[in-house]
């Protein structure tokens, strides 16, 4: 037997102690399963490991011993049992799922027993020992996926989202910052600009309390003043210093407002184009819907991060600063008593922020509540009707919206009595400068204008202040927006085009696989070493219960995905080795969802050859059975179809994808319950079409329904992953095997409904 | 390029008609046609492609909606038979043109319509306009109002400036 090997991490040192005591030699073990719970289900720890002719038990408990007088306390493994069992007394080992638990059931002389009992989120690592142990005693090759780590390496927490190894806590908000920062490369000029500018209008903004309070006090109303008199000259002073605060604000938006929207095209075409290389593996693990809000609405979080946060932020801290300086220097005593408040405040805000966000998540959840109530009822008006449950649906969305009502009630109640104290307290904090200010003003410490000058950038403050409290948030959002895009633009595709491919113009269409393994999740194959060979030319049937592998087999042919173990090849050469432009012409792939693009039927008929003539596109409709149909509706080729288009019924989508990919004319034809939605005698007319286009085409034709694989020339049975019978129709049915019991099945059913056959 | 479906005598045979194969003549007000020696006392021209192409690849339909075969333009017949095939087209696909758009209110999500069309005046209402005002072309729209009528606009751009500042924001 090859390759025997331990897949998961080697046993946890108090386990292998446990096997060194009871003189077991942990090295020959082959696998192990760690289960949370004892088999009464109680906390604790069960292990169940085997070798190649034992199956070792142990339980325990763990407890929290004092060790040898020390003062912490030490969590200890304490064994309460071991069993070694010989390795075939259990057969069949399978996995029983309760609520929260799971049970590792087998069965001993034929009577099930209860192996082990674990925690219900272990149930896969189950299934894998048991799948592991039952491939063993079958001798064949047991093979259990990896244990890969569902924690945290940085910080211990579980990673939040199933399928992303990414701990949004641990992220690096600067380097991921640093990464967006690098897409204004390119404007670096027009941000220096920005910075230049944003750093003039602070400096214009920081003046004007300075002219406009202490110059005009001081100097130009008091007698003696450098400027007394003055007033016209002093009150243009002011204006033109607004008037250049207002002049820069303009011209740093306006040119952030030139950039940002190109750094954004740039970042979407970036995801758009990696989300178009990217394999179809991908897609199936995330809804196309998720990805689709993903990038929009990260996006739009970048933008306005940087448009809005950004700029902000600069400005914020440079004022901050600015004032503070402004202030020390006019009196430093003064500035004491302010820069004291401010923690104060930022403390304030950040309660009163957070209490707010509370209040404002209510609501949000109140009103979705609602909202989907609301849609619910709408959308099963037929039930409710039947049922007569309008009162009680009333009741109910009643319910729902005095619960948002009350909800709004209580964030207004918060806001109409939070910001008028808020403003209360800075107006307190005012209120304190001016006494002491006052009274250094009486003692001629100060002058009068310096008191004024000071309690506006008193005001200046707060502003900054109030925003530094929550800009770390809006920067978390960006960050986490930045994330989830980059892992788009950097996945890689799954399948690709090798280094150097092949070079081939054309092809013949001769198909083998070649041992062909294939699992779209670990150590779950859905094909077991398969082995096929259809010649160029031929057409071949595929039949087989639901799940047994039909479509992957499909899906394998058209190189949507590589196999994991063993060659797929088209006329001898290794699928991976081919140019994928020259598959993918040479394939056609009809399946069972059928996707029509936003466009008018002839469009979407044409997708493969945008140049055909519209002789050839009523043609490739007529051999589809399409063109009847079409002919019906008022705007013939030309009705639009596909999302908010002309609504088609399944079995007229289905025609229409056969003409697409009659279009195509490729050397491969794949047809994956192509015709599941028509009648037969629909299907059975579109089948004398595509027979008489059938020559020098490799067809392949996946079926539940046996008639539509009657011109097959060959036949074969699929079940589980494998293939357990192939040949002609005829020698099939006189083997009287798999095939031939489908086929009693379907025509006994026939026969039932009074058809004869 | 597909070549194999030119190849094949499965495929290229959509049932081409040529003025050979078919003659047009007016009966009793409908549009009759003798194919290939058999006699068809009434028969509708149907367009493939109305939009595109209003004169060529017209299907020619029985009266149970069975297609008899496919004229590949209009031009390939003589005067006579051109101008009753153009006015069967004409009755079949007819459907007034707006001239002028007087007024165009939006009320939740609904359109209402006041326009000049030949011959009259109409006032109809719009439902979900985004899928009910097709645009065909840079120039032509198709308007279908909640009973199902169609207006055809021929050339948006050629409007009076009013008319075109009151439909244009509903224009996708």
């Amino acid at each position: 037997m090859k390759g025997i090997f331990m897949t998961n991490h080697s046993l946890p040192a108090r386990l292998a102690d446990v096997f060194k005591k009871q003189k077991c030699d942990a090295g020959k073990l082959l696998f192990y399963l760690s289960c949370d719970l004892l088999e009464d289900g109680n906390p604790g720890e069960t292990l169940l490991a085997f070798d190649s002719d034992t199956l070792y038990t142990a339980c325990g408990t763990v407890e929290l011993i004092r060790t040898g007088g020390a003062k912490k306390l030490e969590s200890v493994f304490m064994l309460k049992s071991f069993n070694k069992q010989p390795l075939r007394d259990f057969s069949n080992l399978r996995v029983e799922r309760r609520i929260a638990t799971s049970a590792l059931l087998g069965d001993r002389d034929g009577k099930p027993v209860c192996l082990a009992v674990a925690s219900i989120g272990e149930t896969k690592r189950m299934e894998d020992f048991a799948r592991a142990y039952n491939d063993y005693l079958k001798g064949e090759t047991p093979r259990m996926a990896p244990y890969k780590s569902r924690v945290c390496p940085n910080c211990g927490m579980p990673y939040p989202e199933e399928g992303r190894d990414v701990c949004p806590g641990c992220s690096g908000k600067l380097s991921i910052t640093g990464r967006l920062l690098s897409y204004f490369k390119d404007y670096r000029g027009k941000v220096a600009i920005i910075i230049l500018v944003m750093l003039a209008s602070t400096g214009f903004s920081l003046v004007t309390p300075y002219v406009g309070s202490k110059l005009l006090y001081d100097e130009v109303l008091t007698e003696g003043g450098r400027f007394f008199g003055l007033v016209f000259g002093i009150v243009a002073l002011i204006f033109a210093a607004r008037l250049c605060t207002t002049l820069m604000n303009i011209l740093y938006t306006w040119v952030i407002g030139s950039i940002m929207p190109w750094i954004v095209y740039d970042l979407k075409l970036k995801i758009f184009t990696a989300m178009q290389r990217l394999s179809v593996g991908y897609y199936t693990n995330k809804q196309t819907g998720a990805l689709m809000t993903r990038v929009n609405r990260d996006a739009n979080n970048i933008y306005w991060f940087f448009v809005d946060g950004v700029p902000y932020l600069f400005v914020n801290s440079v004022l901050f600063i600015g004032v503070g300086v402004m202030m020390l220097r006019m009196s430093w005593k003064l500035a004491l008593i302010a820069i004291a408040a401010i923690p104060l405040v930022i403390i304030f805000f950040r309660l009163m922020w957070s209490g707010f966000r509370m209040l404002h998540h209510r609501l949000w959840v109140h009103d979705a509540k609602l909202s989907s109530l609301v849609s619910d009822t709408l959308a099963g008006q037929r039930v409710i009707k039947a049922f007569a449950k309008e009162d009680a649906e009333l009741d109910r969305f009643d319910n729902a919206s005095g619960n948002l009502a009350t909800a709004e009630v209580h964030l207004g109640n918060a806001e109409s009595t939070t910001f008028p104290l808020v403003y209360l307290l800075m107006f307190a904090a005012q209120v304190i400068i001016t006494a002491v200010g006052g009274i250094m003003v009486l003692r001629g410490e100060i002058t009068v204008g310096t008191l004024i000058a000071f309690t506006s950038y008193m005001f200046m403050l707060y502003g900054p202040l109030e925003f530094m409290s929550w800009v770390s948030n809006w920067w978390s959002r960006c960050v986490d927006s930045a994330q989830r895009v980059f892992e788009i633009i950097d996945a890689n595709p799954d399948v690709k085009d090798a280094e150097h491919p092949v070079e081939k113009d054309d092809i013949d269409g001769s198909i083998e696989f070649d041992h062909v393994t294939f699992e779209y999740e670990p150590a779950r194959p859905v094909l077991k070493e398969m082995c096929l060979n259809v010649k160029a030319g031929q057409m071949l049937g595929i039949v087989g219960k639901a799940g047994a592998g039909k479509s992957t087999m499909a899906n394998l042919m058209a190189r949507l995905y590589d196999p994991t173990e063993g060659v797929v090849r088209i006329d001898g050469v290794d699928l991976r080795e081919l140019p994928m432009s020259l598959v993918r012409r040479n394939i056609g792939l009809v399946s069972q969802e059928i996707y029509l693009f936003i466009g008018s039927i002839a469009d979407n008929i044409r997708y493969a050859c945008p140049e055909a003539s519209i002789e050839e596109v009523i043609a490739a409709a007529k051999t589809a059975g399409a063109h009847d149909f079409i002919m019906k509706l008022p705007d013939a080729y030309e009705t639009r179809v596909g999302a908010g288009g002309q609504d088609l019924s399944g079995g007229e989508r289905q025609r229409l994808s056969i003409a697409r990919v009659i279009i195509q004319n490729p050397k491969i034809l794949i047809l994956d319950e192509a015709t599941a939605a028509m009648d037969t005698e629909t299907e059975r007319r579109i089948q004398d079409s595509i027979n008489a286009l059938k020559s020098g085409r490799t067809t392949i034709a996946i079926a539940h329904r046996l008639s539509t694989l009657r011109d097959a020339d060959y036949i074969t049975v699929i079940l589980d992953g494998k293939i357990v019978e192939y040949g002609r129709h005829d020698e099939l049915i006189r083997k009287k095997g798999e095939f031939y019991k489908l086929y009693t099945i379907q025509t006994e059913a026939l026969k039932y409904t009074g058809i004869g056959v | 390029m597909p070549e194999a479906i030119t190849q094949s005598s499965a495929l290229t045979d959509i049932g081409i008609l040529t003025e050979n194969d078919v003659t047009f003549y007016a009966s009793d007000a409908f549009l009759g046609a003798k194919i290939r020696g058999i006699d068809y006392p009434r028969v509708t021209l149907a367009r493939t492609l109305p939009f595109t192409l209003p004169e060529q690849y017209i299907s020619v339909l029985d009266p149970d909606n069975k297609e008899l075969g496919i004229v590949r333009a209009l031009n390939d017949f003589p005067d006579e038979q051109k101008m009753l095939m153009r006015e069967a087209l004409r009755l079949r696909y007819f459907s007034p043109v707006i001239r002028e758009i007087r007024s165009v209110k939006e009320k939740m999500g609904y359109l209402y319509m006041d326009v000049r069309i030949d011959g009259g005046e109409r006032v109809f209402a719009v439902r979900d306009y985004s899928r009910n005002i097709r645009s065909i072309d840079a120039y032509r729209l198709i308007i279908t109002d909640v009973e199902g009528n169609r207006y055809n606009i021929e050339s948006f751009e050629n409007m009076d400036t009013k008319s075109k500042r009151k439909l244009e924001p509903y224009l996708l």
